[in-house]
């Protein structure tokens, strides 16, 4: 019998992921279980004639489902014409636990599919004192294959090869328990009951196939743990990792993140330059190779991030902080798991949006994607920089703090205040029929295996450019056409009316370039648009000009800067600015009153603490929960209490 | 009308005996056990989760030993069987054990 489709199911932990990487390397995709939100991991094994889809289906404890996820394998496995149902599965279970590990695995061999098990961690298992006796195990279940592995260092793979390539099947099936009915799922009693007796089966069956050396089979507290999950050095553990893994992000990803801008800059320029001059040449260096770069520029971030995470995940340690963090969490009604993405989100809601998926409840999973572009992220810096910079004067309070400095900290604190605050909303307002539980596996403390973490990583970059890109890209586009074209020779006329300085080069020509560059923007589609959303944003403060790179840096939030920049003709240095901080400091109401008041400052700043200003979020927020309908949200309650409470703000400091 | 005597003495115990039936069933819980006890499961209270305590190895009979708590006593982990199972109280105090 040769397969086509083999399934790998187990609980979580058990190591499916590590043996899929083994089976399939690089050779693997992410793709869709059709109709649920639930990501489908497949991947080809070349065997000697044939190449096998192998997919590696969510973790779960039992068949009956608790979650999306889990009801997705009940799905696959039940429904002969579901299109990923296999033809045989692999049962991955934890041999250093097989009593809690094998109720799955009776439960799938009722259904009379295939299997084949592997009994991994047998490091483990071994160093437990347990001994798998394979004559009796398989005087019971004899169509079944056992093979031991070790994922970690890759032994037993081959074994589990060489089964696929030799075919099994169910022909001397003999139930566990006989008029099995998978449909009793809906009946809590019976499943109850049908539990129980797997138990009684699991019990006789590991008396006789287990041999276990009591002498190694003590059970000790790791040291780690006891600091680990201290009330005080726990925390603080948990903080100075946190620091140091924000210390890295910023001090390493501004590098690469640097060249790229660099790389598609000079790109764009020379297909100015070499290019004939024309609208497509322009959608080509303005439009397409920005919009790219666009892209391009978050891998940096999501990869840093990724591989941070990817460690403490694979160390064990990502469990600890669900443990000491989820009674903090829970009133607003997330989950010890909506932490870390939550924090992530402090460098850059994408990655932290995508490392989501742990949450198996989906309504906490929401909410935290809902909640985590609250976080004040590194693209807003530039933003609050600039703006302290300009109303913020530059003095000390108490004595010894200084305002600017808690001014940003204020506008950081009122992001993940707000984070929590929305959250506790939408606690009430989204109905789920899940209940909330933790009930989470600690696994032991454990070098991380570099492959898995970099296949994680790759597989999220990937993620990233191929799912969100093109959203991110379109939108570019979109904005791009925007702000270059306007209607009929608008654009044309007031180029022409700008005069032109003699000298072909020289501090006049720039000044000339600039005011050029002013002229095109403001005579674009999107400059009349800004005008024409003055009076929506008089009442907070803004006048058409920031009306202006409101618009434009929806794009990705430090886009103002430049986009202020160009709008008051002057050249965004990617510093201090001060050129245009003089010239916006200049700015006056017609009624002779400055623009940048403090109250203007501050509306503008709360207004970006809120407001939804990044497209890519937004591509990976449709992404993460497969529908328009969640980042429209997003986009809409956002730009509600942006609004409002910059209103607030502006009314309270004129 | 009175009530009498030894209807007193009647109520008094059924107060005393829902007193001390709460009580024991309060302290019988995988919820309210010392750091360190080791415990055996007798019966999962019937709710929404039984079945998904069950599956996670809490059967009648099962022995169960509370390692470590979390900052503010929730939520707790247990070994089950050489694993190590973390959940919250409100869900140990569906495990009743003796
Ligand atoms: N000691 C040991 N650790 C393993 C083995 N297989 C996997 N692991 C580790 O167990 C953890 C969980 O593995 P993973 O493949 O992500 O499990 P999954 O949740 O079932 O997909 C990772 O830290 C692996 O490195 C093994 O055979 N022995
Ligand atoms: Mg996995």
């Amino acid at each position: 019998m040769k397969f086509q489709k083999i399934a790998l199911i187990g609980n979580p932990n058990t190591g499916k992921t590590s043996i899929f990487n083994r089976l399939t390397g690089l050779n693997q995709h992410v793709g869709n279980f059709p109709g649920v939100t639930v990501d489908k991991k497949s991947g080809k094994l070349k065997l000697s004639e044939t190449t096998v889809e192998i997919i590696d289906l969510p973790g779960t404890y039992s068949i009956y489902p608790r979650s999306k996820d889990e009801q997705v394998v009940l799905d696959v496995l039940k429904n002969k014409n579901h299109p990923d149902h296999p033809e045989a599965l692999i049962v991955v279970v934890d041999a250093s636990n097989l009593e809690r590990n094998l109720l799955l695995f009776t439960q799938v061999y009722d259904l009379q599919i295939p299997v084949m098990l592997v009994l991994n961690m047998s490091d483990v298992a071994f160093k437990s004192g347990k001994k798998f006796n394979h004559e009796v195990f398989h005087s019971r279940f004899p169509n079944v294959p056992v093979v031991e592995t070790n994922a970690r260092i890759g032994t037993g793979i081959n074994r589990i090869i060489e089964n696929i390539e030799k075919g099994f099947d169910c022909e001397q099936f003999q139930a566990i328990i006989p008029e099995y009915d998978i449909h009793s799922e809906s009946n809590s009693d019976n499943q109850t009951l049908e539990t129980n007796k797997r138990y009684q089966f699991i019990k006789e069956l590991i008396s006789k196939i287990i041999l276990q050396d009591d002498n190694k089979k003590q059970f000790k507290v790791s040291k780690f743990d006891k600091v680990l999950i201290h009330p005080v050095f726990g925390y603080l553990i948990f903080a100075s990792i946190l620091l140091l893994l924000f210390q890295l992000i910023f001090s390493l990803a501004s590098y690469p993140m640097d060249m790229i801008d660099g790389v598609f800059g000079t790109l764009s320029e020379n297909i100015q330059a070499k290019l004939p001059a024309g609208l497509f040449t322009d959608l080509l260096s303005q439009g397409i190779v920005p919009g790219l770069g666009g892209v391009i520029i978050f891998i940096p971030q999501i990869a840093l991030l990724f591989l941070c995470l990817g460690i403490l995940e694979e160390t064990g340690y990502m469990s600890r902080v669900v443990f000491i963090m989820d009674r903090l969490m829970r009133p607003f009604g997330l989950n010890g798991k909506s932490v870390v993405p939550l924090l992530s989100s402090a460098a850059c809601a994408i990655p932290g949006i995508m490392a989501t998926r742990t949450i198996s409840n989906w309504k906490e999973r929401l909410i935290t994607i809902m909640v985590a572009p609250l976080m004040s992220c590194s693209a807003r810096i530039p933003v609050y920089t600039l703006l302290i910079a300009l109303v913020i004067p530059s003095q000390k309070v108490l004595g010894f703090l200084n305002l600017q400095g808690l001014v940003l900290f204020s506008l950081y604190a009122l992001g993940l205040i707000s984070a929590l605050l929305v959250s506790l909303v939408m606690k009430w307002l989204i109905k789920s029929n899940e209940a909330s539980i933790l009930m989470l596996e600690l696994p032991d403390f454990k070098a991380p295996r570099w492959g898995n973490v970099f296949i994680s990583l790759f597989e999220k970059i990937k993620i990233f450019i191929f799912d969100a890109g093109k959203v991110i890209l379109a939108v570019s586009i979109i904005l791009w056409a925007m702000a270059s074209f306007g209607p009929g020779d608008r654009i044309e006329k007031a180029v022409q009316k700008i005069e032109k300085p003699v000298q072909k080069s020289g501090p006049q020509m720039e000044a000339y370039e600039l005011d050029v560059k002013n002229a095109k923007l403001e005579n674009s589609y999107m400059g009349i648009l800004g005008k024409t959303i003055e009076p929506v944003i008089k009442p907070i403060g803004y006048d058409w000009k920031i009306g202006i790179s409101l618009l434009t840096s929806f794009a990705a939030r430090e886009v103002f800067v430049g986009s202020m920049a160009t709008i008051y003709s002057v050249q965004d240095d990617g510093e201090t600015n001060l050129g245009l901080i003089q010239k916006m400091r200049a700015e006056k109401w017609s009624d002779g009153k400055p623009v940048y008041s403090l109250a203007a400052g501050l509306s503008l700043m709360v207004f970006y603490v809120y407001a939804m200003q990044c497209m890519a979020t937004l591509a990976i927020v449709k992404r993460e929960t497969k529908s328009w309908k969640w980042p429209l949200i997003q986009i809409l309650y956002m730009g509600t209490l942006a609004y409002f409470a910059s209103f607030i703000v502006f009314k309270l400091f004129s | 009308m009175k009530i009498p005597f030894l209807w007193y003495i009647n109520l008094s115990f059924i107060i005393v005996n829902l007193h001390l039936y709460n009580h024991s069933k309060l302290s019988q819980t995988l919820a309210n056990i010392a750091l360190g006890s080791k415990v055996k499961v007798k019966n999962l209270i019937v709710s929404e989760i039984s079945s998904k305590l069950l599956e996670m190895g809490l059967y009648s009979g099962q022995e169960v030993e509370v390692l470590f708590k979390a900052p503010f006593g929730d939520p707790i982990a247990v070994n089950i069987n050489g694993y190590v199972l973390s959940l919250r109280l409100n869900e140990a105090s569906l495990v009743e054990v003796i």
